[in-house]
């Protein structure tokens, strides 16, 4: 559905999109995840028509970004990380003037916009004003009106910053609804969490520039060890035999003795059950800790240092 | 222009009137009150002093006056409607991202500036004739003026609170630009009454055509109407390309 190549923005000296290609499938939710300031809302911006590639290409559903603009735009419903409402009017009737600009009838138009208050869970507030809203209820009437012409394909620009994480988890609901009703959706993020839980492709991206691409279980696979067994035992305990046993056992990549206990990485979850069983039947466990790797691991070690 | 142009003008401009009819109570009170004032303290007040001839000094002000009605309700109303929608609630960003052109979200504003100008001039006309029983003489002509110079005042609105990038400064540029235009271009004193060195460049101004044709119409002084409103026409297109170039400029990165 959507095609980058070679994609570059520069403003003056600065590259914030340095050359970077990727594919959205239709009905995937891919994420875009990174830092602020790695380019994310800059590519948004050259899809959305909101900004002019300085080289390379962008196609949606076959079409070029900067040649095919409007053809492009039809196709597109766009959640722009400002929420960009009218103060002066109410919820439904900034939702009818920006639904008029996709030049539907009017009686269609005001179907969709009841539809889409309904969808948001926001009827009974569409005489409100937009500030009047809480921050949840905020972001998701803009996803409901990047909604409002029925577009297949949805670009979330932070959907969920400065949300407290209930109403984080509310948007999640509705970002996945999108997946169900069809949609194809390409937001960006700089929450690890969200990117893991909601997409089912992920772009790293960082310094303008695409440094890893993949679903996030292959995205952890870059990591040398996928999970982490803490086990908390008394170490004098821990006899060379079981160390061992534990080294010789496939899958098994390291055995680390700790203060409290022995510390095993191990390649994935199967190998977790036969670890433990061999450690259970044997010893008197204190306590036992399994930590998978996340993507801000990932992040970490593709970049040497934390997400900024 | 195709149906989906015409469709995205239409959309822009009723939203713009929606707006303006939801501050109506706010607007009447800027319609009427203000060139009242003018309307009274100078024409009626300073006016008895004044010697215009055969017309009476409110006579002579009246068009004037109407025109500067024209500038407040096109060219402050848009410039100012424009910079809220680019810096302060975004929804000129939003706009851009529905399957639009910028020329037609350009001309939408226009459209609304003068239908805006149209509804302030005729309620202007409307109390003058019947508090004073001042006639502004054949309407249909009058209507052309007052089309053509909202449309430039319109245009010229876009260029420049799309040229500026501070809100602030365009409250020095109305100060220092379009408030002087309305004391030199003949509305309240003749051109001919300036310094001889001064004329010229104020005869070049549309406004200056705009008053002494509408004074024309009233009063029945000048020859030169279609002369007049062809050059005014001439400057609106102008303006509204160079506007259009700064808006694409400015909302397209």
């Amino acid at each position: 559905m959507i095609e980058v190549k070679e994609l570059v923005k520069n403003y003056g000296e600065h590259t914030a999109v340095d050359g970077i290609n990727f594919r959205v499938r239709k009905g995937e939710i891919f994420g875009f995840l990174g830092p602020n300031g790695a380019g994310k809302t800059t590519t948004l911006n050259i899809l959305a028509g909101l900004s002019l590639p300085s080289s390379g290409t962008a196609i949606i559903a076959g079409q070029d970004v900067t040649k095919h603009p409007i053809g492009c735009k039809k196709r597109l419903g766009i959640a722009t990380q400002d929420s960009n409402f009218d103060h002066h009017l109410n919820i439904k009737d900034n939702l009818f003037y920006q639904g008029l600009l996709y030049g539907l009838s009017r009686k269609e138009l005001k179907r969709r916009v009841e539809d889409a208050l309904r969808w948001a869970k926001l009827e009974n507030y569409r005489k409100k004003r937009f500030h009047q809203l809480s921050g949840g209820m905020q972001r998701r009437l803009v996803v409901a009106r990047a909604m409002l012409s029925d577009p297949e394909i949805i670009l979330l620009d932070e959907p969920t910053t400065g949300l407290d994480p209930q109403s984080r988890r509310q948007v999640w609901m509705y970002i996945k609804d999108l997946k169900e009703k069809g949609k194809t959706v390409l937001l960006t993020t700089h929450y690890m969490e969200e990117a893991d839980i909601l997409c089912d492709r992920i772009s790293i991206i960082d310094h303008g520039r695409i440094i890893a691409c993949g679903t996030p279980d292959e995205l952890k696979r870059i990591l040398d060890n996928d999970i982490l067994i803490d086990i908390s035992l008394n170490p004098e305990v821990i006899s060379e035999h079981i160390e061992k046993d534990l080294n010789n056992m496939s899958g098994v990549n390291y055995v680390k003795r700790s203060n409290h206990g022995i510390k095993i990485g191990v390649g994935d979850d199967s190998v977790v059950e036969q670890v433990l069983n061999s450690i259970i039947t044997k010893n008197k466990i204190n306590g036992i800790n399994i930590i998978h790797p996340t993507l801000e691991d990932v992040f970490l070690h593709l970049t040497g240092r934390e997400m900024r | 222009m195709n149906t989906r142009a015409i469709k995205t003008v239409l959309a822009i401009w009723e939203r713009e009137m929606y707006e303006y009819m939801n501050n109506l109570h706010v607007n009447a009170m800027r319609l009427a009150v203000e060139p009242l004032l003018f309307i009274f303290i100078f024409g009626m007040g300073l006016g008895n002093r004044v010697d215009m001839g055969n017309v009476s000094y409110v006579e002579f002000l009246a068009p004037g006056i109407l025109f500067m009605v024209v500038t407040n309700n096109s060219y402050m109303t848009i410039s100012m409607r424009l910079m809220i929608a680019r810096d302060w609630d975004k929804t000129l960003v939003n706009a851009l991202t529905a399957p639009v052109k910028p020329f037609e979200i350009v001309l939408g504003y226009i459209f609304a500036g003068v239908t805006q100008a149209l509804a302030a001039s005729v309620i202007f006309i409307l109390l003058i004739y019947y508090l004073l029983g001042i006639s502004f003489g054949c309407i249909p002509l009058l209507v052309l003026f007052i089309v053509a110079t909202a449309a430039f005042f319109s245009s010229l609105g876009v260029a420049i609170a799309m040229w500026l990038d501070n809100p602030h400064h365009l409250m020095v540029v109305t100060s220092l630009v379009v408030m002087p235009m309305s004391f030199f271009c003949g509305i309240f004193i003749p051109v001919t009454d300036l310094p001889e060195w001064i004329q010229p460049v104020i005869e070049a101004i549309p406004l200056t055509k705009a008053v002494e044709g509408a004074r024309a119409i009233a009063l029945g002084t000048d020859p030169y109407l279609l002369q007049n409103l062809i050059y005014i026409l001439i400057f609106t297109f102008a303006v509204f390309l160079v506007g259009i170039h700064i808006f694409k400029k400015k909302v397209i990165t």
